[in-house]
């Protein structure tokens, strides 16, 4: 019988709780040494190679390719070399079965961690509001409450441990403190003391009184009091003397509620409202606070940087999508296991229109001062991921293929999600699209992603009645608006751009002359 | 060199190198696993400088530590069960559960600690030199202390005030490349941190951290120099990190193969075992191997069996009295 | 019993443990001073305001150390040596210093205890002067007792009469945990009557400098004069009042306070260590936490602004919590 063993979802960094198997690199039936990379890992923030911790045989792969997994699950069989399918298939079932889904060597520990809490509460700090109770139920005694035993009377000798106010106890009610035990530093005798001697010796102690508070009211002048002048005309009104009141409004002031609240506390208050306060409308649920991502504030910092520096105006254009949507359900239906969408057309006219008009592929560097323009199109374009964005680029996208583009474009976008794009894959690019069509937005402007000259914003074709050779006709109609840098790129300029892009895709054949 | 060290002392070098490395590998899997709390830092390809430090030092000697220190604690004699047990967070670790990885330490064996702060121990070294010093019991303080720990302004103050007061001390900066991330190129000025010491007054020289001979050598000088009141001493040895920063760290500032190259050529196992070919045949070698990782293995196995701290110790330990 | 300053009691009590015990030993700047210069026998300073002059003299230079201008290894090299075997008082001058100095203390010697599991201890005292009303200005006039208060495995005391200087210093050198001495130096010149033998008052364990039923005021180190004076002047009005110098902070006498605060239900805290996050808002909290069914009236706090510590008379004193301010508080408490 061989004996079986599971591969588990390893645990990088201090924050990962879970992980996707994105590749597996062993096949089945295949030995792999110690330390042989077996699969691949994918976390929030990275891909790592698992790398095998011992050596031997994978039998069965528990989680195939994209299945995610929690820290610790078992990800596949393995087993030294010999074991038959139906060793397998049991051991599988076996770990099917287990109600504990975590490995076997794990779950001792997982449980202590569970029941170590439950052991033994920690000790609670020794508690000190009964001594308060008791002295403040010493200082307005209720009468015949306090009895003490008679064991204990008499009169303290001199060089008795106790504490200022436990004498001062004493000798109010003629108590002996050689009789008590102290529980303080160095055997000191405190107030709480004295009551647990005078109840182990079977007198009683006065439940502590209901705590009054004077309603003590100034009478100093409060002329100098900050205040709001509404704050202070309502005081006068009241009668409220503004050393009373809180300050809580800006500058320190008291302000009209202070006042209010003041004047409901001295009873000044006939008709108030019950509670100030509770006018205050109160949020139902406290809002949720996130710390911003290194993405989320990277793409800020560079985007407030673009919005700051970079002088934007933004041009519009209407294309027709007719002949370009014709094109693409062609080339779909003629080329097998190609599937080619519209935003990949638009980026090879877009390739086209800026060879065409080269100024416009070009970024600014500031440090030299220079417009640096490209000899190819690098197109970046955005896709959204989870909390923020990325740009990954079609380089070159002029000298591709359409099938080509495409088929970049997929990897791209799964390299994006998966997070495992390079950084020469999303960073640098001479022009971007962002496209906000798969939303049903129709128009939108776009910030420039510097140092690039140029974004392009395209929003979703929807169909509109147009005149076409006098008769009104429907068509599919994409609003494409171009934002550029001023500094780099003129009206003129962009506008020619536009016109070159509209031509190209009104009539894609002149993409191939 | 090799001459001076009989063979049991020899074998009693390698033991404990493979004694790190085993640990240490051993830990780079258990990590995986996700049943260890907290940060990990392997010491993994820096075997030889622990090794060769310790070797010279008596168990009164002290020795004060990085963040990546279970390399020194096992070379100061500190006992790996217990040390395995604290990584897992258990009461039965070396500290009770309450320091873990970063915080190993054992007086009774001389080991004051690894240290969660970079540049930690060369203050804390030159206290115990300082101890040394005044009760005359000859002893002698060593601080570990990395090429990143290494730009730390109080290392610059804890070797003035051990020249200036002529503590019986010994710095030894580990360069293993790399301070967490970034390249000692990069970051140490000058390149060459014994110039650095060399300036405060003290001896200072650079060995190969990778060969357990230059280091013992270096060492054993600068330990008479100490022991005979002729103060402190500083030495930079030259190693290779193998693993990352911590467990989990992708190692993205590497060059590719270089972890491979590294395992390849610069391996202090390896380089120890080659240079006493002669003395001692591979089988007795391989035969300690082999214990050492049944040692390990057992210490896993009661530290994953082990019972975490009880609640009560969560308020014990703060103060001696309070 | 004889009459001692604030100073010579400080020094009386380090020379007696000193001769009791070889493990304590004397580290900082200047400790004996004029080492490399030009009279290199003679005990040149004694410590920078002479608190520790005379000690060199009789325990030479082993046993007194002077080190370079470097609170940061002072401190490290004092918890080093603390948790191998000796006993060092060592000296941080000016405990505004501590920005310097703090890893020491506050990642080392503070955490040695716990975070080895029980296995390590750390019998430092660190000495600094601490206070303002000397025209020292922002950075030598601080009190910064209140951080320390703040750190788990640090102990805190600040004395406020030569009698307790002395008794808390021996009580701390003796004391297995790493201590925080804080010695105000407007005191250094007070003079008091002070035992000649070596005696201990415990840590934890407040005074009352007045006893009455009123008013309850607490407050430290020479700020406790100020709310004597306060107290006696009431006194005359016939306002009564405790007032508690809970000597030191951490660990605090708790049951010192409460127990008079339940009493006269009315708090004033007077405090030069900060305006906001201080020593007085720490025992603020611990009325209003445990002992706010007692209070008669809002807790009373006289701090200083929140500003640093100003180098002028004229302003130093506008600054600084006083009696008088401390007696408006009383009276504002009592409605008058």
């Amino acid at each position: 019988m061989a004996d079986l063993k599971t591969l588990e979802m390893p645990k990088y960094g201090l924050s990962m709780t879970e992980g996707t198997v994105a590749n597996w690199l062993v096949e089945p039936g295949q030995s792999f040494d110690k330390g042989q990379e077996v699969c691949e890992v994918e976390t929030s923030k990275i891909t790592n190679v698992f790398e095998a911790p011992f050596a031997a045989t994978l039998y069965a792969v528990i989680a195939p390719k994209g299945t995610v997994l929690p820290v610790g699950a078992p990800m596949a069989v393995v087993g030294e070399a010999g074991a038959t399918p139906a060793e397998v298939e049991a051991f599988v079932a076996a770990l099917n079965g287990a109600k504990e889904p975590e490995p076997a060597v794990a779950a001792p520990a997982k449980a202590e961690a569970k029941a170590a809490p439950k052991a033994a509460p920690a000790p609670a700090p020794k508690a000190a509001a009964t001594v308060a109770a008791l002295a403040k139920s010493i200082d307005k005694p209720v009468a015949g409450a306090t009895v003490v035993p008679a064991a204990l009377k008499g009169e303290t000798p001199e060089g008795v441990n106790a504490s200022s106010r436990a004498l001062r106890l004493a000798q109010k009610l003629g108590i002996n403190l050689a009789l008590v035990t102290g529980s303080g530093a160095e055997g000191r005798i405190s107030v709480e003391d004295i009551e647990v001697a005078v109840r182990a010796a079977g007198g009683s102690v006065a439940a502590p009184a209901p705590a009054e508070r004077a309603k003590v009211e100034s009478h100093a002048d409060d002329s100098a009091v900050p205040a709001t002048p509404v704050a202070r005309r309502l005081a006068q009104k009241l009668g409220v003397n503004l050393n009373d009141c809180r300050a809580t409004g800006t500058q320190g002031r008291v302000c009209r509620d202070d006042v209010l609240l003041a004047a409901q506390k001295l009873g000044k208050l006939e008709d108030a409202p019950a509670s100030v306060a509770a006018a205050v409308p109160q949020p139902a649920e406290d809002p949720v606070v996130t710390p911003m991502s290194g993405m989320r504030r990277a793409i800020g910092a560079r985007l407030v940087q673009s919005k700051l520096e970079a002088p934007h105006f933004r041009l519009t254009t209407e294309i027709d999508m007719s002949r370009l949507n014709a094109l693409r359900k062609e080339i779909n239906a003629d080329v097998p296991g190609v599937k080619i969408s519209v935003n990949d057309l638009l980026i090879k006219a877009v390739a086209a229109a800026l060879i065409k008009v080269p100024d416009v592929n070009v970024c600014y560097d500031a440090e030299q001062q220079a417009i640096v323009r490209y000899p190819d199109a690098d197109i970046s374009v955005a896709v959204a991921l989870n909390g923020g964005l990325i740009t990954p680029i079609v380089k070159a996208a002029n000298r591709k293929s359409v099938t080509d583009i495409s088929k970049e474009v997929v990897a791209l976008v799964t390299k994006a999600k998966a997070g495992t794009l390079q950084p020469e894959e999303f960073q640098g690019g001479s022009f971007s699209i962002s496209n906000l069509g798969m939303f049903g937005i129709t128009q939108f402007d776009a910030i420039i992603n510097p140092p690039q000259g140029a974004i392009l914003a395209v929003g979703a074709a929807i169909e509109r009645a147009v005149p076409v050779k006098g008769q009104v006709e429907i068509r599919p109609i994409l609003t494409a608006t171009l934002s550029c840098d001023h500094r780099v790129i003129d009206g003129a300029l962009g506008a020619q751009f536009l016109k070159e892009l509209k031509r190209f895709a009104e009539a894609p054949n002149l993409m191939l002359v | 060199m090799v001459m001076q060290l009989d063979k049991d002392q020899l074998l009693q070098a390698y033991r404990k190198m493979s004694e790190i490395r085993a640990f240490e590998e051993r830990l780079h899997e258990e990590n995986a696993t996700g049943d260890i709390p907290g940060f990990i830092h392997l010491y993994t390809g820096e075997e030889a400088i622990a090794v060769g430090v310790c070797q010279n030092l008596l168990p009164t000697d002290y020795i004060g530590s990085t963040h990546r220190g279970h390399g020194h604690s096992i070379a100061k004699g500190c006992d790996i069960h217990g040390m395995m047990a604290e990584v897992f967070g258990k009461d039965a670790g070396v500290c009770r559960g309450k320091g873990g990885s970063m915080h190993i330490a054992d007086l009774s064996k001389g080991m004051l600690g690894a240290n969660g702060i970079v540049g930690g121990a060369p203050s804390l070294a030159i206290g115990a030199a300082l101890t040394a010093k005044t009760l005359k019991n000859g002893g002698v303080a060593v601080s570990f202390t990395g090429d990143g720990g290494s730009n730390q302004g109080l290392v610059f103050e804890a070797m003035n005030m051990a020249t200036v007061l002529q503590l019986p001390v010994i710095f030894i900066f580990e360069n293993n490349g790399y301070g967490e991330g970034t390249g000692f190129d990069y970051a140490v000025g000058g390149r060459d941190i014994t110039k650095r010491s060399s300036g405060f007054g003290m001896p200072s020289i650079r060995v190969d951290g990778t060969d357990f001979f230059a280091v013992y050598e270096a060492v054993s000088e600068a330990v008479d120099r100490a022991r005979t009141g002729g103060g402190p001493t500083s030495i930079e040895c030259m190693a290779y990190r193998w693993h990352g920063h911590f467990e989990g760290d992708p190692g993205l500032y590497r060059a590719k193969g270089e972890v491979a190259g590294l395992r390849k050529n610069h391996d202090p196992l390896k380089i120890f075992r080659d240079k006493v070919r002669d003395q001692i045949k591979a089988s007795e070698l391989d035969k300690i191997d082999a214990e050492v990782t049944a040692q390990v293995d057992d210490a896993v196995k009661q530290a994953r069996a082990a019972a975490y701290p009880p609640a009560e110790n969560l308020l014990a330990d703060v103060y001696v009295s309070y | 019993m004889s009459t001692k300053s604030y100073r010579e009691a400080i020094k009386d009590a380090i020379a007696q443990e000193m001769r009791l015990d070889d493990t304590v030993v004397v580290i900082g700047e200047d400790q004996r001073g004029g080492h490399g210069g030009h009279q290199p026998e003679v005990e040149a300073l004694g410590g920078v305001l002479g608190v520790t002059k005379g000690l060199w003299t009789e325990f030479g230079s082993e046993r007194v150390i002077d080190t370079p201008i470097t609170e940061s290894a002072i401190i490290g090299m004092a918890a080093g040596a603390a948790a191998t075997g000796l006993r060092p008082v060592a000296e941080l001058m000016f405990m505004d210093f501590f920005g310097v100095a703090f890893d020491g203390i506050y990642n080392q010697a503070a955490k040695f205890r716990y975070m080895f599991g029980g296995k390590a201890k750390a019998p430092l005292v660190v000495r600094g002067m601490v206070g303002a009303g000397f025209s020292a200005a922002g950075q030598h006039s601080q009190s910064p007792y209140h951080i320390f208060a703040s750190v788990p495995g640090l102990k805190v005391v600040c004395p406020s009469t030569p009698y307790d200087a002395k008794g808390l210093l021996i009580a701390s050198i003796r004391d297995d945990d790493p201590v925080m001495f804080c010695e105000n130096k407007i005191l250094y010149d007070m003079k008091g009557e002070v035992p000649d033998e070596p005696y201990t008052i415990p840590l934890g364990v407040a005074n009352y400098t007045r006893e009455g039923e009123d008013v309850t005021i607490i407050a430290l180190g020479s700020l406790v004069h100020q709310a004597n004076a306060a107290a006696d002047r009431l006194a005359k009005d016939g306002i009564t009042c405790d007032v508690i110098d809970p000597r030191t902070i951490s660990p605090l006498d708790e049951t010192a306070i409460l127990e008079s605060v339940a009493a006269t239900g009315r708090v004033v805290i007077v405090d030069e260590s900060a305006a906001r996050c201080g020593f007085a808002h720490d025992v603020a909290a611990l009325i209003a936490s445990k002992g706010f069914d007692y209070l008669r009236a809002p807790i009373e706090l006289v701090l200083p602004p929140h500003t640093p510590v100003p180098f002028s008379p004229a302003l130093e004193k506008l600054w600084l919590p006083d009696a008088a301010k401390i007696e408006a508080a009383a009276r504002k408490l009592m409605g008058a």
